[in-house]
């Protein structure tokens, strides 16, 4: 099999444990940024294996991902709805730190000329990270002046629809993301979501509970569902892929969003998004989301 | 699709020494190093030393490791500061009972000339003949680098600092407090593990929750894989697998932080732990939590043997599984296929030098 374009690790300094893989193909060659966002009690090295590596493995990820510059965020993981709005604004710079420009990569810029430009952005969110990308796509939102004005002019005609710009082109694709409701926080909040006891627990465990009545929660859900309901843009619709054996959260999507109508066989909340050796779908599923014949 | 034109290896290199793992590394060892010579650990002093050796000595092992692949550019080894310290430390490390290999690493780096030239990779560390440079490797390799981090956290310290002189009696007597737990969780100075009263479990408990992540996440890319599909089907084990287990096989310098004979304070903690998570659960009985220890406890021996330990049998009370040995003996007739292959590359490369 052929030797597939390698991604170089780099470490972002000014981003504390963020780090990105940076496509070793020629920069012309470069075309996206992908971007994700752990969740509670997660970081930046340990939700993500093996995306590491597998991204440059043929046999398990296409050539898709040799275009493809990846960025890995990291929050602090003891802070679900608590400093969800915090979280959710430092997302918010680091993506635009990046798309469409790189500019976190300063001291890299051998890799990535100054007139150096993405054209397209992916966003990748497991559990309390699918949320807190919600949250920075409505942040985004509701800067846009654009947007803005559709919105308002919406009411008493018809127009065309605004053209997305910045971080609202991105496509999202999440991994049993928290969009239906609190989890607990605090230690227990941590043990339960230990992979090693993530998935020796029952699949009736932990929702009940969940707070669903939480102003993070459903402030996300009704400002994108009333986006999404007049605007055509990806970012509205994310495309989600729930666990089969998932004891952490709600599996209740937005209302335009698309999930996968398979779950990933033994899969639970804490391993639906680790692709390995065995298990590649993740990787083809922020590829190409629910289109991706697995999910049909 | 073309490549860049930029030195990913000049890249890698810098990032390792400066940023990444190796940073990580120097930094961790020179924090002790400065605790030690202005005497803040009077209680771990010896614990503190090994820890810093070790820290220095692996970050030497993954240098050698890298450069071996082809994946880092050569550096020196050592820097003379380092080297004067490990010579000073050399024979403690046998009192304590770190690994042989870092006991005559410590020494030889501590006295040989070359401890700070890059000939010293080439005459001290035998590694398995390459034909080329693998990249093949690379990805492996470079996710293995970026989930060792894991391990330099100042919690995860408090645990394999338990695993070498923790008293079992003293902590089986202890109540962890749950938010104490919480707060250790948090700890961001490494050289912290080194203060903490050794007589409470929390930090303990909050290292060893930290070390299950680290588990999972290098069994994210070392996972457990059945070939006997293979054996089945005639078909050889595919190299992307067996690369993997030769990678696996070579990057055994962070094993050094689990001492031998530490099954009864690795039982301990564990025992602490469950106990810890059942109490938790307990509290919120709306949350219908319903948890399976044994899965648990099992899922976290078997990641630990592999990882870090070699339990003896009388640890597991059990004779292996005909099957696992079955499969083992597979994987080493592929790897051993594969390495002969490796070899082949580097004669037919020397043959043509030749002609």
């Amino acid at each position: 099999m052929a030797q597939r374009i390698q991604h170089t690790y780099l470490t972002l300094p000014q981003h504390g444990k963020c780090f990105t893989l940076l496509s070793n193909a020629a920069k012309a060659d470069v075309k996206r940024a992908v971007i994700f966002i752990h969740g509670f009690n997660g970081s930046a090295r340990s939700t993500w294996t093996d995306f590491l590596s597998l991204v440059d493995d043929p046999a398990a990820s296409g050539d898709w991902w040799e275009a493809a510059d990846l960025f890995f965020f990291h929050y602090q993981w003891d802070s679900i709805f608590r400093q969800l709005t915090n979280n959710a604004l430092n997302i918010y710079k680091f993506i635009e730190d990046i798309f469409p420009k790189p500019e976190i990569i300063g001291r890299a810029h051998a890799y990535r000329s100054e007139s150096f430009e993405y054209e397209e952005l992916v966003l990748v969110g497991h559990s309390e990270g699918g949320l807190l990308l919600r949250k920075v796509i409505v942040e985004a939102a509701e800067r846009d002046t654009a947007i803005l004005d559709f919105m308002r002019d919406a009411k008493y005609k018809k127009q065309d629809q605004p053209t997305p710009e910045g971080m609202l082109k991105a496509r999202l694709r999440l991994f049993a993301p928290a969009l239906g409701g609190d989890m607990q926080s605090g230690l227990v909040g941590v043990l339960s979501s230990l992979p090693v006891v993530s998935h020796a627990l029952s699949s009736s465990a932990a929702k009940k509970g969940m707070d669903q009545g939480s102003p993070s929660v459903t402030e996300a859900r009704r400002r994108t569902d009333r986006y999404a309901e007049d605007i055509w843009f990806d970012c509205f619709r994310a495309h989600i892929l729930w666990a089969e054996k998932d004891s952490i959260i709600n599996s209740e999507k937005y209302t335009e969003d698309k999930q996968c109508h398979n779950f990933p066989s033994g899969s639970s909340h804490t391993s639906v998004c680790k692709p390995t050796l065995t298990y590649p779908l993740p990787l083809a599923f922020v590829e190409e989301g629910v289109d991706r014949y697995e999910c049909q | 699709m073309n490549v860049s034109d930029f030195d990913f290896r000049e890249a890698a290199t810098s990032e390792f020494m400066n940023h990444g793992l190796g940073a990580k590394l120097t930094d961790n060892s020179q924090a002790i190093m400065r605790g030690l010579s202005e005497g803040t650990f009077p209680e771990a002093d010896r614990w503190a030393i090994s820890f810093a050796c070790g820290s220095i000595i692996e970050r030497v092992l993954w240098q050698a490791s890298g450069i071996w692949m082809g994946y880092f550019n050569f550096v020196p080894p050592v820097t003379g500061s380092e080297k004067e310290f490990l010579g000073e430390y050399a024979g403690l490390l046998k009192e304590l009972e770190m690994p042989a290999q870092f006991q005559q690493l410590s020494y030889q780096l501590g006295h040989l000339d070359s401890a700070t030239d890059v000939s010293f990779y080439r005459e001290t560390l035998p590694f398995i003949p390459l034909g080329r440079k693998m990249p093949e490797w690379f990805p492996a390799f470079q996710a293995s680098l970026i989930t060792y981090e894991l391990l330099n956290e100042p919690a995860i310290t408090s645990f394999f600092l338990f695993l070498r002189q923790g008293d079992v009696e003293q902590f089986k007597k202890q109540m962890p407090n749950p938010n104490a737990v919480f707060s250790h969780l948090q700890d961001r100075d490494f050289t912290a593990p080194f203060h903490a009263d050794p007589e409470r479990p929390e930090p303990v408990i909050a290292g060893f929750i930290r070390y299950t992540e680290f588990l999972s996440a290098m069994d994210g890319i070392f996972p457990d894989i059945a070939t006997q599909s293979f054996a089945k089907s005639d078909q050889p084990v595919p190299n992307r697998i067996v690369d993997r287990d030769i990678l696996f096989s070579v990057l055994g310098q962070y094993r050094w932080r689990f001492p031998r004979n530490s099954f009864e304070r690795l039982h301990a903690v564990l025992f602490a732990f469950g106990e810890l998570a059942a109490s938790e659960f307990a509290k919120y009985p709306a949350m219908g939590i319903q948890w399976s220890f044994a899965e648990t406890y099992g899922s976290i021996l078997h990641l630990s043997q592999k990882f870090f330990a070699e339990f003896s049998e009388e640890d597991f009370q059990g004779e292996e599984d005909p099957r696992v040995i079955d499969e083992r003996q597979r994987r080493r007739r592929a790897i051993d296929l594969r390495i002969q292959a490796l070899r082949g590359d580097r004669a037919m490369g020397a043959s043509a030098s030749a002609s």
